[in-house]
């Protein structure tokens, strides 16, 4: 991979990514804890300001507290990208897996298979996801850990874009003479698809990860952001961004709002230039790529 | 031409059918139950099944969705006597917990997400048109990578923290703009308009990212056309040139604002609730918190109602520009 600006989204994805994974070690690295209130750090008689500067910023307390509570900033930001990173990347992951399947079928099978197919994919793509990924929330039994709820409800409206993309490649591969060879010799269908089609999509596969994932972890921090995905009491980088909306109005704790969104930021700009390049790399037509 | 719209109005209204009945079997058969949160507690159950009654909600989740149906068309009446709640077509259901209309309560919303939504949609084109076809003209030199690298960065920056970090600087740091609130056009025009401009930059330029990559692929593929090369060879100047190249990327460009928009109609849910502006997508949002799910579906469907009328729109507007659509 030649590009400067792809290498440097996947270093900058590498890095949140391990600290996400590593939270607990990072907080026990800065001796604090994500559960533990701290009221003597923040100012009750100012509306809940943490002393100090930039949100309280020092040695102990790296990314400042968390105005109101005096819960150790660091701590919920590591612990919050890790909820956030692993609904996203299990989202991601189902929702690859069904779209491959599913373009992968429509576009080698054909037919009316394709046809019906196709048509509840183009219905699905002009779909008011977002509306319904929120009035789902309603429903859902709540006994259901809201983390498995909102990878699941990604998963399921996600496919639609990775189907379509694997649809037309798959649909040019298959008039390609070397599948007519397998075919003609007799190769299951099993092994045609496994063994023929699918190493040739890797590429492809490769860019749709890559660039579903970040729009991924934006909705699912999204919901959150909104108050109808994960709940306010664990820690979540949507959660934290949400809850400093009323401390953005006034101005007062800017770190509040600043550090959790780096971070989130850190995550979807990294993987969408490590998409953007890797696309550029494997030659891949994405809908607004398209020529 | 007729018969094409009257084939493309007939999947319309086959995809809205099946839209609605999906959800009313999803939403009126799962276990929970609306007609439980307005009982109260303690909930007796000879008040549940009066309740159940009052709401509709004693019959099945396929009559429901035939009641609704019919709502939209002749509007429909809940309960009897003096108790009764009137709800006049086309009825998106009643919220029992605010004794309205669902419909009504889009229509007092409709203005917030109107004018965010137009006004954002009219800055992407605005900014997108104008950005897109001037990277391509300057294509490899900066400001086509400074247009690349910038639409790179807002199509993946999610909207709320673009909103947050706009409020951040411009109203706090810069103190320059009001950061929330909506104040009605009839109220005052100015502040109504002054209100905006933080949101509509938020909407604009986000969706104006998509607009200007496509807009730049598009003005290249004109510019490379064999009828601008017969107009060019012609010794037609650089600008008569570059005006005909643009006049072609407007169709397809049109195609995708139509869409946009209806998408943007049905909720800027996200900017709404950054600058704390009481639109649709805070309806549904206020409903899915109160376990109101008349407010939920009447507000979900009529957002699906709107993308899809926007879908038939752009449609039959590309059908008439474009006789190769209609035979499709």
């Amino acid at each position: 991979m030649r590009s400067g600006a792809g290498r440097a989204g996947a270093v900058a994805l590498l890095l949140v990514m391990i600290a996400g994974f590593c939270a607990p070690l990072l907080t026990a690295l800065e001796g604090q804890n994500p559960s533990d209130f701290n009221g003597d750090l923040v100012d009750g008689n100012n509306g809940g300001n943490p002393y100090g500067s930039f949100g309280g910023v020092n040695g102990s307390h790296w990314f400042g507290v968390e105005p109101g509570t005096g819960r150790d900033l660091f701590a919920l930001v590591v612990y919050g990208l890790r909820t956030t990173i692993l609904i996203a990347l299990a989202a991601t992951v189902v929702s690859v897996i069904i779209g491959t399947a599913v373009g992968m079928s429509m576009g080698y099978l054909g037919g009316w298979f394709e046809t019906v197919l196709g048509r509840f994919v183009d219905f699905m793509f002009g779909f008011p996801t977002l509306l319904f990924l929120i009035a789902l929330q309603l429903i859902v039994p709540s006994d259901i850990p809201k983390p498995v709820v909102l990878a699941v409800v990604l998963a399921a409206f996600g496919w639609v874009g990775t189907a379509r993309l694997i649809h037309t490649q798959t649909r040019q591969l298959a008039a390609r003479e070397f599948i007519d060879a397998a075919r003609a010799s007799g190769t299951p269908l099993r092994r045609v698809l496994v063994g023929e089609l699918l190493p040739n999509l890797i590429g492809t596969l490769a860019v749709v990860v890559a660039l579903s994932f970040p729009a991924t972890v934006a909705v699912s921090a999204g919901l959150s952001f909104l108050g109808v995905g994960i709940g306010a009491d664990t820690p979540d980088l949507g959660v934290l961004i949400g809850s400093s909306i009323t401390w953005t109005y006034t101005g007062a704790d800017a770190g509040y709002l600043i550090f959790p969104s780096i971070v989130l930021l850190l995550i979807v700009l990294g993987a969408t230039l490590l998409g953007d390049a890797l696309r550029d790399a494997f030659d891949v037509r994405t809908e607004e790529n398209a020529r | 031409m007729t018969s094409y719209i009257a084939r493309r109005l007939v999947v319309s209204l086959l995809v809205l059918l099946a839209i609605s009945f999906c959800v009313f079997m999803l939403f009126y058969s799962g276990p929970s139950d609306p007609a439980r949160v307005m009982c109260g507690k303690p909930c007796q159950p000879e008040r549940l099944t009066q309740v159940k009654h009052f709401m509709g909600t004693d019959k099945n989740a396929f009559v429901q969705w035939l009641d609704f149906l019919k709502g939209l068309f002749v509007g429909r009446t809940y309960g009897t006597g003096a108790e009764a709640a009137h709800c006049s077509a086309p009825c998106f259901g009643f919220s029992f917990d605010q004794r309205q209309s669902v419909t009504n309560l889009i229509w007092s919303r409709l203005p917030v997400t109107a004018s965010l939504a137009l006004g954002g949609a009219a800055v992407s084109l605005l900014v997108g048109m104008t950005l897109g076809p001037l990277a391509a003209i300057f294509r490899g030199r900066w400001p086509d990578a400074l247009v690349r690298g910038g639409s790179l960065f807002l199509v993946a920056t999610p909207a709320y923290l673009l909103g947050l970090l706009g409020i951040l600087l411009f109203g706090f740091q810069l103190n320059v703009v009001p950061v929330s609130g909506y104040v009605a056009l009839t109220d005052s025009p100015v502040d109504w308009a002054w209100h905006l401009v933080l949101p509509w930059c938020v909407i604009g330029l986000i969706n104006a990212a998509g607009y200007a990559r496509f807009a730049r692929n598009q003005m290249l593929d004109e510019l490379g056309s064999d009828h601008l090369l017969a107009q060019r060879a012609t010794g037609a100047p650089k600008r008569t040139v570059r005006r005909a190249a643009r006049r072609g990327v407007w169709v397809p460009i049109t195609t995708l604002f139509g869409l946009d928009l209806a998408m943007l109609l049905s909720g800027s849910i996200f900017t709404e609730r950054v600058f704390s502006m009481h639109g649709i997508g805070d309806l549904l949002i206020g409903g899915v918190s109160s376990h109101d799910l008349g407010i939920v579906v009447g507000t979900a469907l009529f957002g699906a109602a709107l993308i899809i009328v926007g879908n038939l729109v752009v449609d039959i507007v590309q059908g008439s520009i474009d006789p190769r659509v209609r035979r499709g």
